[in-house]
């Protein structure tokens, strides 16, 4: 008896030393993105400091800049975007912002919930691999969108075992990820010093594509993740950013319904002027805006939220120092942002259209 | 489910949980539940044919030990009912495309159909005739529990891959009631991660290579080496597996028969078949080659040859002609295809010529006073042997004779690449899998001056121990193929 239970005691030793081992490689072998810096840098954010949660893809976090919300409100908000993302995703991220944070308001990015097909994959795999909590782990390893084979749900939990084949990358300095600590001066607001006009501008609000329609499985997911908001007495403000890839009408007279439906608010830029210019405020036509486009987004937001809801500023409190520390940082990429951006303006002799 | 997939070592956890929790008399129940559960799993409804190939071979074997007089009878309707499911299922085709020739002469053919074999049938229908003789030969009983008759032909680990196995070999273990072993526990697991490692990292890897060359029909200094790759890769994927499967059979006391034993060490291609796929050599030689010696077609033959002046011709003709079926069948058994008809011929055209000049081979060495004994002259009929064996794989992996000629012409091609790194490994790859290739090299060279490296394994510190299981899991996790952006390989003999 006594062998039985000391060989047990070894054996569950063992396993608990290979799992470790296993997870600590998911520090190495996962590809480093954007989201590494971003999303890790929030999970090392001090206990319930952010009041403000923005979640959504490539379209906000290159539309709200925290900072600026810091600068002129004093409020705390962080952009846990990744490029993508879907509201499946937005419903597990939510959670996992809820383990450490203890936000006031949810802004959501609404761009993807009208695509006709889900993300491949590999680009689904963005959407778990920072993902730190074990209980939301598990719970995306039984949801059949993440968890769909034996081996996603074990890749899920050892995020190593999907990236193995990395190997042949692998350099000596990605062992210094083991237990890194992040920080994300920014707050996941992507600076993007691009210019490429949209000389349509807002035509596509104008005419109604064919057939919109909101997949079921992403209609189920947004009222689950407002139901998981209003369970935490969490705001909601659905915030559309203009893409004239995606976006048009009919699928803003479609979110307005359920906005009113569920009773979350819903603010759609693309079909209010607030000073956007198509000639110089995106970077790519019209899908994604830049940094001057992200500043105005931020700026019209910021009184927005200032209007109507009840969010504190944090501006003096003890604990938040760091966040005047980190905008002068952030100051300086801006400044630097702006200064490309105006010159390539220049440039593309696009300031006399202004 | 592969063998090598989470799914399957999922399921065999459990069922381990629940073998030793179960009651000792009643743990071959979980067995049988588990073949059944993954048989199923992998075949579906056509589990239905080794149950009826079951039901016919309990109910057949009972009738033969009962009766006084038929008893040859029975057993030949056994086999040839048993045989039956084999032949219609996986062999119809064949025969059809030499039968359709000769009728189309009178205006008649018949149409092909392509039926789903159900997995395993070429191992189970083996043991189901070996059993059945068996009983007839007074080796093993007739066993009267239809169910334990049932697991055993079903048995999970051996099903896909073999090894063929003999009931009465195999029955003590597998009912009688086998105590949780913590040594054998961690034995098996280093058999079962050592498999992988054959497997996943050495064989799927290579496999790739190998598969990019025989799809281009490239030719030249690539193909020598798809050639040599596809003989290790074929080595590390059959051997893997029966490493795998055997690892498992361990976790539940159950030990199947040793399948491989350092064939690449042989010195002649005789030797070479001791020491492959055993279980079919020794399948053949009792159920075929034995059988047709004995027989009186053969013995006739014997008593003429026997009046021939010279004594080497007649030996060589006796062992001749039964051998003449062994290769036969050894060929028929791995395709349904003249290709592997003609493999199968390969090896026998050579065994004979190697016993037709023997005499002559023996002059000379003895002539040119070569002597054998030395390691050198050792070494060179290892050269030799792994020589005609690559070729022999080279028509094994060719898809039908005129790839194989066509290629088997390229190996004598000059014609050199740009880069070796065109046909989906990198340098890294390449040193990876020479790496590992030297591990196995080592461990198979332990064994055979007679070390058995899982012993010695366990007579070391636990610090030590644990870092080589260590460096087996995360030689398997990290440098395996297996995951997104791999096809996940099943093992090559599956397939037959």
């Amino acid at each position: 008896m006594k062998t039985g239970i000391k060989n047990l005691l070894k054996f569950l030793t063992f396993v608990f030393i290979v799992c470790f081992i296993t997870l600590k490689l998911g520090d190495v072998f996962v590809l480093k993105r954007d989201a590494t810096v971003v999303i890790n840098a929030f999970h090392d954010l001090p206990k319930n400091s952010i009041d403000v949660l923005i979640v959504g893809n490539s379209s906000i976090m290159r539309a709200v800049s925290p900072m600026e919300l810091w600068k002129s409100d004093g409020i705390t908000s962080y952009n846990y975007s990744i490029a993508g993302g879907r509201i499946h995703a937005f419903y597990y991220w939510i959670q996992d912002a809820l383990k450490t944070q203890k936000p006031k308001l949810v802004i959501m990015d609404p761009v993807t919930f009208f695509y006709e097909q889900d993300v491949t994959e590999e680009a689904r795999r963005f959407f778990v691999d920072y993902i730190e909590d074990f209980d939301i782990k598990f719970k995306m390893m039984n949801d059949p969108i993440y968890g769909e084979t034996s081996f996603d749900k074990a890749s899920i939990l050892f995020p190593f075992i999907r990236y193995h084949d990395r190997w042949k990358e692998i350099e000596f300095e990605d062992l210094e990820n083991i237990g890194k600590t992040y920080d994300c001066f920014y707050r996941g607001f992507l600076f993007s010093s691009k210019v490429q006009p949209n000389y349509k501008g807002n035509e596509y609000m104008k005419k109604s594509r064919d057939n919109v329609k909101m997949m079921d499985t992403y209609k189920e997911y947004l009222y689950k993740t407002i139901d998981l908001c209003k369970k935490n007495d969490i705001k909601v403000l659905i915030l559309g950013v203009q893409d004239i890839r995606v976006w048009g009408p009919e699928e803003s007279r479609q979110l307005n319904e359920i906005a009113r439906e569920t009773g979350v608010d819903f603010l759609d830029l693309n079909s209010i002027d607030y000073g956007l210019n198509w000639l110089q405020d995106t970077k790519d036509g019209g899908a994604h805006l830049n940094v001057l486009g992200g500043l105005k987004v931020t700026s019209y937001l910021s009184n927005y939220i200032r209007n109507n809801y009840d969010i504190p500023s944090r501006k003096g409190e003890k604990g938040y120092e760091f966040w005047d520390k980190d905008y002068l940082t952030y100051e300086k990429e801006k400044e630097t942002a702006l200064k490309v951006v105006n010159s390539r303006i220049k440039k593309l002799g696009l300031d006399s259209e202004d | 489910m592969s063998y090598a997939s989470l799914n399957f070592l999922i399921l065999v956890i459990v069922l381990m949980c629940f073998y030793y929790v179960c009651p000792k008399k009643y743990r071959w129940i979980i067995l049988l539940l588990g073949n059944i559960y993954f048989f199923m799993s992998l075949s579906g409804k056509l589990i239905i044919y080794s149950l009826i190939a079951t039901i016919i071979t309990y109910a057949l074997t009972i009738l033969l030990e009962s009766s006084k007089k038929n008893k040859k009878k029975i057993l030949i309707l056994n086999i040839f009912l048993v045989l039956a499911f084999l032949l219609v299922l996986k062999y119809d085709n064949f025969f059809l495309s030499l039968l359709n020739p000769i009728i189309n002469l009178v205006g008649l053919k018949i149409p092909y159909k392509k039926f789903i074999l159900p997995i395993g049938i070429s191992y189970y229908t083996l043991e189901m005739i070996a059993y059945s003789v068996d009983v007839y030969r007074k080796k093993v009983k007739a066993e009267t529990n239809f169910l334990k008759l049932f697991t055993f032909f079903t048995y999970f680990p051996k099903l896909i891959e073999g090894p063929i196995s003999k009931y009465s070999e195999m029955k003590e273990k597998m009912f009688s009631s086998n105590c949780f072993d913590y040594e054998k526990f961690k034995n098996a697991w280093v058999l079962i991660g050592y498999g992988f490692i054959k497997k996943m990292i050495i064989a799927d890897r290579l496999g790739i290579f190998v598969d990019k060359i025989f799809e281009q029909n490239i030719i030249g200094l690539p193909l020598i080496l798809a050639v040599i790759f596809y003989t290790i890769q074929i080595y590390c994927d059959f051997s893997g597996c029966i490493d795998i499967v055997s690892g498992v059979s361990e976790l539940f006391g159950i030990n199947l028969p040793v399948n491989f034993k350092r064939p690449f060490f042989s010195t002649s291609i005789q030797e070479f078949w001791t020491r492959w796929h055993i279980t079919l050599g020794a399948w053949l030689k009792e159920y075929i080659f034995y059988p047709i010696s004995l027989s009186k077609l053969n013995m006739k033959l014997n008593m003429k040859v026997r009046k021939i002046k010279f004594k080497h011709l007649a030996r060589f003709i006796t062992i001749a002609f039964p051998l003449l079926f062994v290769w036969l069948v050894n060929g028929l058994w791995h395709g349904a295809s003249i290709k592997y008809v003609t493999y199968g011929l390969y090896y026998y055209l050579l065994m004979m010529l190697g016993v037709l000049f023997k005499p002559i081979l023996d002059f000379i060495v003895k002539k040119l006073k070569i002597n054998t004994e030395v390691w050198s002259y050792k070494l060179f009929k290892i050269l030799r042997t792994i020589l005609i064996v690559c070729i022999g794989m080279l028509l094994f992996r060719s898809d039908s004779l005129t790839q194989f000629t066509l290629l088997f012409k390229g190996l004598f091609s000059f014609t050199m690449p740009k880069k070796i790194t065109e046909f989906g490994l990198v340098y890294k790859d390449f040193r990876l899998v020479f790496f590992y290739i030297l591990i196995i090299f080592g461990v198979e060279l332990a064994g055979e001056l007679k070390v058995n490296v899982r012993e010695k394994l366990n007579e070391q510190n636990l610090i030590f121990r644990w870092l080589v299981y260590i460096f087996i899991i995360f030689s398997i996790l990290i440098f395996g193929v297996y995951g997104y952006g791999f096809d996940a390989k099943s093992f090559i003999y599956g397939g037959f």
